[in-house]
């Protein structure tokens, strides 16, 4: 049995020496709080940077207008604050647009052929430079101007006609979203911060992971630590428990740090028709993402601290954890894809099983049954994952740090052989 | 002619909230080929930061050294090729063997490539490498990493040898075996210019002994001479006679 | 001094050596993510893909109500059956509550089909579907139906529905009307009336060279940065703390020939990782793991290809010295890998340059490092290459690179890092202390008018936020800190009387360095564009603010003055006095103002206050000119604000007379100079 009134010292103590290392306090505590809500405060920046000096252009066009429709359009395009008509025109338009000093030709006549008789006709000639992005904006918006006239057009030949109105309008169709804007912005939080969560959750467990037992070997405190009068067993457990505290802590620490940030961050981006989008995280979420931060921490924890006891000096332990994390990470990819809820099958897939618990209860589409096969299932991974750790930690060179391989080598040798044998 | 001159050598740090420490304050000494030169003081007394600065490592504040007639100042690089460094924190490679250990050494230190194959094996032999050569120093053991640890200070064949501690860490047998060499490379005409803070050795070893305090030289003179100025016989009482603990 | 090449490539072979030896890290931060990217990019087409069929083989449930229901069956069938168009596989399900039925997923959609008297008034903004990007929102018209379109966009298949079946019903109603209009007697088809052709005077090569011109400088950096910072990591800072570089010190190799021995170790693997990562995209282009845009197109003739390397090579050094001095700066392995983030973020972002529209290499842009080269080869990859100002681009990264390369070689002689002395804070009194401290208690103060300005923006009345964050967070921040160190408030503050000629230099400086401050900013804003919208609702915000002028004046020129100068003038300048020369102090206390003032556009502008204000306060060893300074340039802003006095149209001759006005103050205060106490000064 474990004796918990020393678990609970060691504990304090490897708390407190890891919450005055540097990195530690940095990776698991800095930078779950600020990295995330900076680099899309940095992205958002640089998005609407890059959005409003493409607004603000004003397209320089040469435009050569034939006939009465052109001269409508003609008009039509002066009205428009972002298109400047140059004058005079270069003489070889073509080549200004090539060297990048016009942004689009627009060479409008009447219609050619069998349009030709038709009034108001327009054959539309549009000359851009696709390798320049002012070029392109140029055709976008002249596109659009393009596009409204032919609509008019069309519209007035109806009329002419005869075509009446109710039956050319035909219908008019509209959009409601019956989703509120606070279940909208659930429902993108529930996209976004699984992912995150994860990630965080790794990278807080990795440091402390590492300094607990290669840096404290690297330190030459290890010995010291081992020659106490408690059992291994406590003195692991302490340095389990130290991990998984800085898991769920960088987990935790992140999603709160999302949920006040991110709405501030993305409001840029949002439209007015957006402006009731609520991206902050209901609190009834918080109880199982509390959870679900403490299950991934365990999980990830015993993992990260099962390879690292294997290592002797930090940058060992590094090299050695470095397989598992991005392992954790890969079910990330997952996560992006949209509609993808918590079902039973997926409820027995370590990792994204909690990730997709996070997501139900932060969208409030999370379903009883899933929930407790995942919460089970993780608590599974973890014991096995425990179970494993008791079983290396009966060799003794790997506990005093002689041993001079890693855990896939111990299985190998002494696990898997040492049972055939 | 002295192998080593020093005049004046002074070294301050600057500290970004304490200001000016003087580590180093004026140090004059000199060291001739076939001799060892002790330089005896506690910890933090300035030993290291002394023969850093001879090493070129550390640039002086004042004064000036000489190693071979190659100033310290204008010539770094020729005070280096002429003189082999041996200290507790200089460390070897531990991903390569200790054959391209000294192979490496010895070319660094400008020796000729052609010469360089003959050298290695002289040191293999000299300090009993061979059945380990090839191995990784990362495998070897702390007795053995010493020997090679000696054998690449001296790969060049530099004419002063400077040793900062030595023995710290090292058990007495090793301990005694450094020694012993470097007893073996004063008979070789080398000048040797060794600090410790165990009196015992600077006893045993030292051709002259100057004691440092604080960054300061009190005192600089054979045994005997020491013996004489204080009045004390044993080493440790004139150490303690001189500091004024 | 020469290089000794001989020595230089003896310490490179056992760089690299060493380097192949140690398995583990080859292996972990090399190998892995070779092979981890494809695994990511593939299994994330795949799960596109996947979600792609999915949505084109589902079938929507819907229902239909109101009083137009058996028109909008007939659009919707039509809209289902349409030829040509992609497949919407439509069903319709009987529900009695379809708000009820939408909300436990057993429906997609729920089609109102009304007449225009019918529809109820919107209660808040409608929102659509998402794709409604540049569409104008339709009006209903009396007499004519309304198809209203309900669906829930917290749910994937429910907002897909909506627009899908949004896109199919306008097509419908185009194919509608194009038959009206040819049953009317249009002779020919509706879509030949306006014909509309594009022509593209760019090549598809061109085309392409854009798209990957904006790329690939980003793409080139991380490989370097990501091959690179691991030999960096263990060439200088590991080497550091395994005790081998004090050995490699003492040999008689140069500090010139060990750096570059290293710089050429970073930069062969970093090369070497982009060549294989470049090979490696390459086999999974071939074996299609990897889709290209059906129209790439990239033709890369020889020329281009030396062209844009040559441009690259100079980043690739610019890069591995800046790891390298990061790696020498740092006292242990853990110590770099913390620095290496920051480095990455540092590095990558001037790289993202080339996707600013518009901006040409004939800019100041060229000067910036990376930054150019990245606008550079995307120009040569369109074809349309800036010979001089490539060469000038070219030598800035490589002058830049060289300047690093010497910084790294001097971090081999810096003692501090060779002969770590006890640098502890043990016994440290208050002062001492917090000279260390300072920079770390801004970064602090930072966050908090992050949190706050990132939580209240907007909610709050302009004054109370205005106190908040002056009265709080400075002027209290400033007081809690002389108050935790036990400071002397007189010293710690620079309180102290000053003659009256200062008064008058101030009094001449304020508004010319305003004026100056002007141009500052537009030459910022020629390298970093500001849109036309940020300047306008900065503007706006002071005005809008509604206040009355004194009111404006005491909240926004008064307060900032005096609790803006104590913390940064006062405290923070304190904090620094010691450590750094007064040239860097008034660098870098005028930037740590600018960084304050949150918003990216106004960094460049309040840096420049910034550092005028640390240089009066420098001169005259007193923070009340800077204050006077601080409150009259304020002050000058609102009242050319409410007067609406464009300050931003400066004509030249006034920007000149502003400079000789400025230098004039410069010139009194010097010669009148009573400087701060205890500054460092040159050895």
């Amino acid at each position: 049995m474990l004796p918990l009134a020393e678990v609970r010292l060691l504990y304090l103590r490897e708390m407190r020496a890891a919450l005055r290392e540097k990195n530690i306090v940095i990776n698991s505590i800095v930078i779950p709080i600020l990295l995330y809500p900076f680099m899309m405060w940095a992205m958002v920046t640089g998005f609407t940077l890059v959005q409003g000096q493409t607004e603000g252009f004003v397209s320089r066009l040469v435009v050569t207008a034939e006939g009465e429709t052109a001269q409508a359009v003609v008009r039509e395009l002066r009205r428009q604050p972002r298109l400047a008509i140059l004058t005079p025109a270069p003489a070889d338009p073509l080549e200004a647009l090539r060297a990048g000093e016009v942004d689009a030709l627009l060479e409008l006549a009447p219609g050619r052929g069998e349009a030709a008789a038709v009034p108001g006709s327009l054959s539309a000639t549009l000359h851009v430079n696709g390798s320049r992005e002012r070029s392109r904006a140029a055709q976008e918006r002249l596109r659009q101007l393009l596009h409204r006239c032919k609509a008019k057009v069309l519209e007035e030949r109806a009329r002419e006609l005869g075509v009446e109105e109710p039956r050319w309008l035909n219908f008019t169709l509209l959009q409601r979203n019956l989703a509120s804007g606070r279940e909208m912005g659930a429902f993108l939080l529930g996209l976004m911060l699984p992912l995150f969560f994860i990630i965080m959750v790794a990278v807080g467990c990795f440091y402390p992971a590492v300094d607990a037992t290669a840096g404290e070997r690297e330190r030459g405190s290890w010995e010291t630590t081992l020659s106490l009068g408690t059992s291994r067993l406590a003195v692991m457990a302490a340095k389990y428990l130290v991990v998984t505290t800085f898991g769920f802590l960088a987990g935790g620490l992140n999603l709160a740090a999302m949920g006040v940030s991110l709405g501030a961050i993305l409001k840029p981006l949002l439209g007015p028709e957006d402006a009731d989008l609520a991206l902050t995280l209901s609190l009834s979420a918080a109880p199982v993402a509390a959870a679900a931060a403490l299950l991934l921490a365990a999980f990830v924890a015993a993992g990260m601290l099962l390879l690292a006891s294997f290592a002797r000096t930090f940058k060992e332990g590094q090299a050695m954890i470095t397989p598992f994390y991005m392992l954790t990470l890969l079910p990330a990819v997952f996560l992006s894809v949209p509609g993808l809820e918590l079902t039973y099958p997926l409820a027995l897939v370590p990792v994204v099983n909690v990730a997709l618990l996070l997501r139900g209860a932060i969208g409030g589409t999370l379903g009883w049954g899933p929930a407790l096969v995942a919460t089970l299932a993780s608590l599974a991974t973890v014991w096995g994952a425990i179970r494993l750790a008791t079983l290396v930690l009966r060799f003794e060179d790997v506990v005093l740090g002689s041993y001079g391989g890693s855990l896939g080598r111990l299985v190998r040798q002494r696990l898997l052989l040492g049972r055939l044998a | 002619m002295n192998a080593v001159e020093v005049r004046g050598l002074t070294k301050v740090f600057h500290d970004e909230a304490r200001g000016e420490i003087r580590a180093v304050d004026g140090v004059d000494f000199h060291c001739r080929p076939g001799e060892i030169f002790g330089l005896l003081g506690a910890n933090g007394a300035g030993k290291t930061t002394t023969l850093r600065m001879l090493a070129t490592i550390l640039t002086p504040t004042a004064g000036e050294a000489t190693v071979m007639g190659h100033d310290l100042l204008r010539q770094p690089e020729a005070v280096r090729r002429c003189l082999g460094f041996y200290s507790a924190s200089t460390a070897l490679y531990p991903r390569l063997t200790a054959r391209e250990t000294l192979a490496f050494f010895a070319r660094i230190n400008g020796l000729d490539s052609q010469l360089v194959k003959a050298r290695v094996e002289e040191l293999v032999a000299r300090f009993g490498l061979a059945d380990y050569a090839d191995a990784r120093v990362e495998k070897l053991s702390q007795g053995m990493k010493q020997k090679v640890s000696i054998a690449r200070t001296v790969a060049h064949d530099p004419p002063v040898l400077v040793f900062d501690e030595p023995t710290v860490g090292l058990d007495v047998l090793n301990a005694l075996e450094m020694q012993r060499t470097i007893a073996e490379f004063r008979a070789e005409g080398k000048a040797i210019i060794f600090s410790t803070h165990i009196m015992s050795e600077a006893e045993r070893l030292c051709d002259r002994i100057a004691v440092i305090h604080r960054g300061r030289i009190l005192a600089c003179d054979n045994l005997a001479g020491l013996r004489q100025l204080t009045g004390q016989h044993y080493l440790e009482d004139i150490f303690v006679a001189l500091v004024g603990g | 001094m020469r290089l000794d090449s001989s020595t230089v490539a003896t310490l490179l072979a056992t760089e690299l050596k060493l380097l192949l030896r140690d398995r583990r890290t080859v292996v972990v931060s090399i190998v892995l993510p070779l092979l981890v990217m494809p695994i990511l990019l593939f299994a994330g087409r795949t799960l596109e893909e996947r979600r792609a069929r999915r949505l084109e083989t589902t079938r929507f449930t819907y229902t239909v109500t109101g009083s137009q229901a058996e028109r909008a069956r007939q659009l919707l069938e039509a809209a289902a059956s349409s030829a040509g168009a992609p497949t919407l596989l439509l069903e319709e399900r009987d529900a009695p509550d379809p708000e009820q039925a939408l909300a436990d997923k057993s429906l997609d959609l729920w089609v109102q089909a009304l007449t225009c008297e019918e529809l109820p008034p919107p209660a808040a903004p409608a929102r659509t579907a998402g794709e409604g990007e540049g569409r104008e929102e339709e009006r209903p018209v009396p007499g004519v139906p309304v198809i209203q379109l309900v669906f829930r966009g917290d749910r994937d298949r429910s907002g897909e529905a909506a627009t899908r079946v949004g896109e199919a019903l306008r097509r419908v109603r185009e194919v509608e009307r194009a038959t009206l209009l040819a049953e009317a007697g249009l002779p020919l088809p509706a879509g030949e009336v306006v014909q509309v052709e594009e022509r593209d005077v760019a090549s598809a090569a061109q085309v392409t060279g854009l798209k990957l011109g904006r790329l690939l400088t980003v793409f080139f950096l991380l490989f370097v940065l990501s091959g690179g910072a691991v030999v960096a990591t263990d060439t200088l800072a590991g080497e550091k703390e395994r005790g081998t570089l004090e050995t490699l010190l003492t040999t008689s190799a140069g500090r010139r020939e060990i750096i570059v021995a290293k710089l050429l170790a970073i930069l062969a693997v970093a090369v070497a990782i982009t060549l294989i990562q470049a090979l490696n995209f390459l086999a999974y282009v071939v074996l299609r793991l990897i889709p290209l845009p059906a129209d790439f197109a990239l033709e890369l003739s020889p020329g281009v290809a030396a062209a844009v390397l040559a441009m690259l090579l100079p980043v690739a050094a610019l890069v591995s010295c800046l790891l390298l001095l990061t790696s020498g700066r740092a006292h242990s392995y853990k110590e770099a890998q913390l620095y290496f983030f920051p480095v990455f973020l540092l590095t990558l972002l001037p790289a993202l340059a080339a996707f600013l529209p518009g901006l040409a290499l004939r800019s100041p842009i060229a000067l910036v490092p990376v930054a150019g080269v990245a606008v550079g080869v995307k120009e040569i990859l369109t074809a349309a290459p800036d010979t001089p100002m490539l060469l000038l681009t070219w030598l800035v990264n490589a002058a830049a690179a060289l300047g690093l390369a010497l910084a790294a070689e001097r971090t081999l002689s810096a003692e501090r890092l060779i002969a770590p002395a006890a640098a502890s804070e043990l016994g440290l009194k208050g002062d001492e202390l917090f000279q260390r401290h300072a920079l770390r208690a801004f970064a602090l103060l930072w966050a908090l008018l992050l949190v706050i300005s990132v939580n209240f923006e907007g909610k709050l009345d302009v004054r109370t936020q205005t106190a908040i964050n002056l009265l709080g967070v400075f002027l209290g921040g400033t007081l809690v800190l002389v108050h935790r160190y036990r400071l002397d408030p007189r010293r710690a503050l620079a309180l102290r009387p000053v003659g009256w000629p200062v008064w008058l230099a101030v009094a001449v400086g304020a508004p010319a360095g305003l004026i100056t401050g002007m141009g500052v900013f537009q030459l910022a804003s020629r390298v970093v564009p500001v849109p036309p919208e940020v300047v306008e609702s900065f503007s706006r915000g002071l005005l809008s603010a509604e206040l009355p002028l004194w009111q404006a004046l005491i909240f926004l020129a008064i307060l900032p003055a005096v609790c803006e100068e104590l913390a940064f003038r006062g405290l923070l300048l304190y904090g620094l006095h010691r450590r750094l020369r007064p040239l860097a102090l008034v660098l870098l206390v005028g930037l740590v103002f600018g960084v304050f003032h949150v918003s990216l556009f106004r960094i460049a502008p309040t840096a420049y206050l910034g550092m005028l204000l640390t240089a009066v306060t420098l001169l005259t060893g007193s923070v009340y000119p800077a204050m006077a300074w601080h409150g009259i340039n304020n002050a000058l802003v609102l009242v050319a604000a409410h007067g609406e006095a464009p300050l931003d149209e400066v004509p030249p001759l006034l920007h000149a007379a502003a400079a000789v006005a400025l230098a004039t103050a410069g010139y009194i205060l010097w010669r009148v100079r009573t400087p701060y106490a205890g500054l460092r000064r040159r050895q």
